[in-house]
């Protein structure tokens, strides 16, 4: 019961951030010089009387809040309008691109948290022994990589120089199956995939892993540390139970690495020319199409907030005591 | 039971080593009580966690022994000492509140703890609501989660904990702290009801030398880390021969004298990361002699199993006339 | 203390002082104009050169000196990560200052402002930004500093919650002191030690992310950054054989952020015993 009123809450509180998402983008997308109008036209000066009913036409002459309120219902309900650069549909464009990022994302962040977790309980259980303080600077060193050097990096070496995997994108056009292996249904796209998420996982890896680390130092000073001791739990038992309390900060921090972990999906997209919203929103932006970097933009931000969401969500299910 | 053999413990503190208990010796026989008294800091939980051979990393036994069953604990391999804990020898530890995990229902608890020494969970379900029923709590709170039980209730279910196995000595550390009046005396009435019943070895610690002298047969008056006196606990307390004894015992209201009014002795505990040169208590005792302040007294058995660590052990009677003026323990610092 | 911890936060504190006068003697240390194609004795575009007497670090496509845009860029570097730190402190810090001081609804709209923060993905967001105002080192500076003073408002303001409640802030309540004096004479100070901590990281990120929005292809044409010269090489389609062009800035922003990492460990160390 505690739980659901829980949920209801902080369902309550995203949806406002979602609301003040919406007017800072509208703020945001109008700062592009001119209106839609000139924008839309090009270069081409229109008829001052064309303009006009166009704007009659897009409602840009009624007060800035009805435009607003348009403009929230269209992108909350999907309607993203119409790219200027493919003359098609918004959402057309739009969803098999998402599609493939959450292909590339998903492995990225499930690898680097469980890595992250499972190196972190390790480093943190070995707290003073020479390995850990040596792994801890190491651990460093990873988050320190901008994550398109390292995909450049990869690829000179593991694409160009060894050809052991493809040098970028998510299919090859032509593929022909040679030996059983390679005719199962996902080898093409896996093999597209192992370069990007080794670069995605070895930059993101590090946060988790540090504050696990540090989480776990905590949590081994705790008195039920020692009461679990006392009960005779077996090391391993004790690990376990240090983790899956230190976990807890990682979860929170898993909402704000899926934030990250969009940045770093645009570079990595581009860097490996994988066909998602992040190399989308960096081409629209280039070639103008705002409609398309609007709702690319829209996409990532709601996915953010969204994932916030279920992050508290699944704290509150883990740590029984935030729910009060 | 339980003996503790001229443990030292040294803490490997950042500003330098600490000595937290030097040359302790201790006994506790089978279905025996023993009460450790102090201030906070006279290393009385430093001695419960050695006795239960659960020592944070940065403490060492610097020299002694502790023996459960005869057994030196800091021969046996880890193993061994793991299958020892809770079955022969359980904890009662200070914070209820702390010491339970968090993120647990208790019924998850019972069940780790039984899995730990391969009981199955049907049996260590089962067992946890007799044991619930003998602490007189209702077995659906199982359940719940620590946080969502009042002090006393997780005390009590803390206690059902430890005697999962049965086990025959327990070492209760200041159970009944940060607990209301009403709730301490249930866990006090428990805890008797447990050693008398079950035969259980008690081994309580407390600064509050009433509940000892309610609970235990025998007590240990720890200052700074050393003993001071011992002996059967209604002897030392009727007749404290150390003047710290003396002291402690008018720092707490007598009913059986309550016209006497309540003393605190003046300035504070030494600091163990450099001890005095001469008796420990010497810097506060209303008593102390240039003697006390360069010799350290030994620790000397009298006739009546009785030890005290004071060179005017002799002069006890005098001592403890003088001791009853309050002005006495202010004026001393 | 290992001698192998305090040994990292010293070459860290090394290598940040060598950034600095490189970046300071850049004009003379280099030994081209890093904007300017070379060609050879033919009058041929030097175009992909490998290291070599001449040049030391090789060639780009465009026949621009690598080691000369590698010794420049250290010049991006510093103003990015300084201005971005200060702005981002500035920002950061005053924000969680009065959140945390006046609580209630003050609190309520400034953390909501900050959840919004964190809502707004942080690249994607930087590169509209720049897209938007026209690529210039300073817009990129800008939206850089306007959302990353998020995670610093949300540290100082629960340090500001606990401080509130000291018996010195209290005695200077009751001693008549401004709120103004209150929060900058006495709570201030508290938190500067936590502050200059997290001025310390963002200054690692504020380069990072400027070399992101760079390699994108959103930097400053006009200027010589880490970000931009791997940004030419990849689009250029050089890093198959150009190891000279990508490796050296590649790791130099490494090194830097590493540095800067190390350097904020060790003062994290020296300022919160409790860590090591």
């Amino acid at each position: 019961m505690a739980f659901w009123l829980y949920a209801a809450r902080r369902a309550a509180h995203t949806a406002v951030t979602l609301v003040l998402l919406l007017v800072f983008m509208y703020v945001l997308f109008r700062l592009v010089p001119g209106d839609p109008t000139t924008i839309m036209l090009g270069t081409g000066e229109l008829p001052f009387e064309a303009q006009q009913r166009l704007r009659e036409l897009w409602g840009l002459d009624r007060p800035q809040w009805q435009q607003f309120v348009t403009y929230a219902g269209n992108l909350l309900t999907g309607d993203l309008g119409m790219s200027f650069y493919f003359r098609r549909p918004v959402i057309e464009i739009v969803w098999p691109m998402l599609l493939n990022t959450l292909v590339l994302m998903t492995p990225v962040v499930v690898i680097s948290i469980v890595l992250g977790v499972v190196i972190g309980t390790w480093l943190g259980w070995r707290r003073g022994e020479r390995i850990e303080e040596i792994g801890a600077i190491l651990a460093l060193i990873p988050r320190a990589l901008p994550v398109f050097w390292i995909g450049i990096v990869l690829l000179a070496l593991f694409a160009y120089e060894l050809r052991w995997f493809p040098i970028g994108g998510m299919r090859q056009a032509f593929f022909f199956p040679e030996t059983w292996y390679q005719e199962l249904p996902f080898f093409d796209v896996a093999r597209h995939l192992v370069l990007p998420v080794a670069a995605g996982v070895l930059t993101s890896m590090a946060d988790p892993l540090m504050i696990q680390r540090t989480a776990l130092i905590e949590v081994k000073h705790e008195d039920f540390m020692t009461h679990a001791r006392a009960r005779g739990l077996t090391e391993r038992a004790q690990r376990r139970l240090a983790r899956r309390t230190a976990f807890l900060p990682v979860l929170t921090y898993s909402a704000i690495m899926v934030g990250f972990a969009f940045g770093g999906q645009v570079l990595l997209e581009v860097v490996f020319n994988w066909p998602g919203i992040g190399r989308l929103m960096v081409n629209s932006v280039s070639q103008r199409d705002y409609p398309v970097a609007q709702a690319t933009f829209f996409l990532m931000a709601a996915a953010v907030v969204t994932l916030n969401l279920l992050v508290d969500l699944a704290y509150g299910w883990l740590d029984p005591r935030i729910r009060q | 039971m339980l003996a503790l053999d001229d443990v030292s413990i040294i803490y490997a503190a950042r500003s330098g080593p600490v000595q937290a208990v030097s040359g302790v010796t201790l006994h506790l026989p089978v279905g025996g009580s023993l009460g450790l008294v102090g201030e906070s800091g006279c290393g009385k939980s430093t001695l419960a966690l050695a006795a239960l051979s659960l020592l944070p990393p940065e403490a060492r036994l610097s020299s002694g022994a502790v023996r459960l069953e005869g057994q030196d604990l800091a021969t046996l391999p880890e193993a061994k000492l793991r299958r020892l804990r809770w079955t022969r020898m359980a904890y009662v530890p200070q914070s209820a509140q702390n010491a339970l995990v968090p993120v647990h229902s208790l019924r998850r608890q019972f069940r780790d703890t039984a899995a730990a020494h391969g009981m199955r969970s049907a049996a260590a379900d089962e067992r946890a609501a007799a044991l619930f029923q003998r602490v007189e709590l209702d077995p659906a709170i199982l359940d719940r989660f620590p946080h969502e039980l009042s002090g006393g209730m997780r005390q009590r279910a803390m206690i059902a904990l430890a005697l999962l196995f049965g086990p025959s000595l327990l070492v209760a550390d200041e159970p009944t702290t940060g607990l209301d009046v009403i709730v301490q005396r249930q866990v006090i009435d428990l805890l008797r009801d447990l050693r008398t019943e079950d035969g259980l070895a008690l081994l309580f610690i407390s600064h509050d030398i009433g509940v000892v002298a309610e609970l235990c047969s025998h007590v240990a008056v720890l200052y700074a880390g050393k003993v001071m006196e011992s002996g059967a606990t209604d002897r030392v307390f009727s007749l404290p021969n150390h003047p710290y004894t003396m002291g402690l015992q008018r720092a707490f209201p007598d009913i059986r004298h309550p016209e006497r009014s309540i003393v605190s002795i003046a300035g504070h505990p030494p600091r163990l990361s450099a001890p005095p040169q001469g008796c420990p208590f010497a810097p506060r005792c209303p008593f102390a002699q240039p003697l006390c302040h360069n010799t350290v007294p030994s620790l000397v058995a009298g006739p009546d199993g009785r030890a005290v660590a004071c060179h005017f052990a002799a002069d006890a009677e005098a001592l403890r006339d003088r001791a009853r003026d309050p002005a006495l323990w202010d004026a001393a610092a | 203390m290992s001698p192998f911890a305090s040994w990292s936060g010293g070459f860290g504190a090394i290598f940040l002082s060598l950034v600095v006068l490189i970046a300071v003697l850049a004009p003379w240390l280099s030994p081209y104009d890093p904007l300017v194609n070379n060609f050879d004795a033919a009058g041929q575009l030097r175009r992909l050169a490998p290291p070599s007497a001449a040049h030391l670090l090789g060639t780009t496509y465009y026949g621009l000196d690598v080691l000369s845009q590698l010794i420049h860029g250290t010049r991006i570097v510093l103003i990015v990560g300084i201005t971005c730190a200060v702005l981002i402190a500035l920002i950061g810090t005053n924000i969680g200052l009065i959140a945390g001081y006046y609580g209630g609804r003050v609190d309520t709209v400034l953390m909501r402002a900050t959840d919004l923060a964190f809502g707004v993905p942080f690249i994607p967001f930087a590169v509209v930004l720049v897209a938007l105002l026209g690529p210039s080192l300073w817009n990129t500076i800008i939206a850089i500093s306007f959302l990353m003073w998020r995670s610093t408002a949300r540290v100082i303001r629960s340090q500001v919650l606990s401080l509130r409640e000291r018996g010195f802030v209290k005695a200077a309540r009751i001693a008549g002191a401004s709120d103004m004096r209150i929060l900058y004479v006495h709570i201030f100070p508290n938190v500067l030690p936590m502050a200059l901590l997290y001025v310390s990281f963002d200054i690692a990120w504020a380069v990072l992310a400027e070399a992101s929005i760079s390699f994108l292809g959103f930097g400053d044409p006009h200027q010589t950054s880490w970000g931009q010269m791997l940004y030419l090489a990849y689009v250029s389609g050089s890093i198959r054989q150009a190891w000279w062009w990508t490796v050296p800035p590649g790791a130099a922003l490494s090194l830097f952020v590493i540095a800067v990492f190390l350097v904020g460990r060790e003062y994290e160390r020296l300022a919160n015993p409790r860590l090591r």
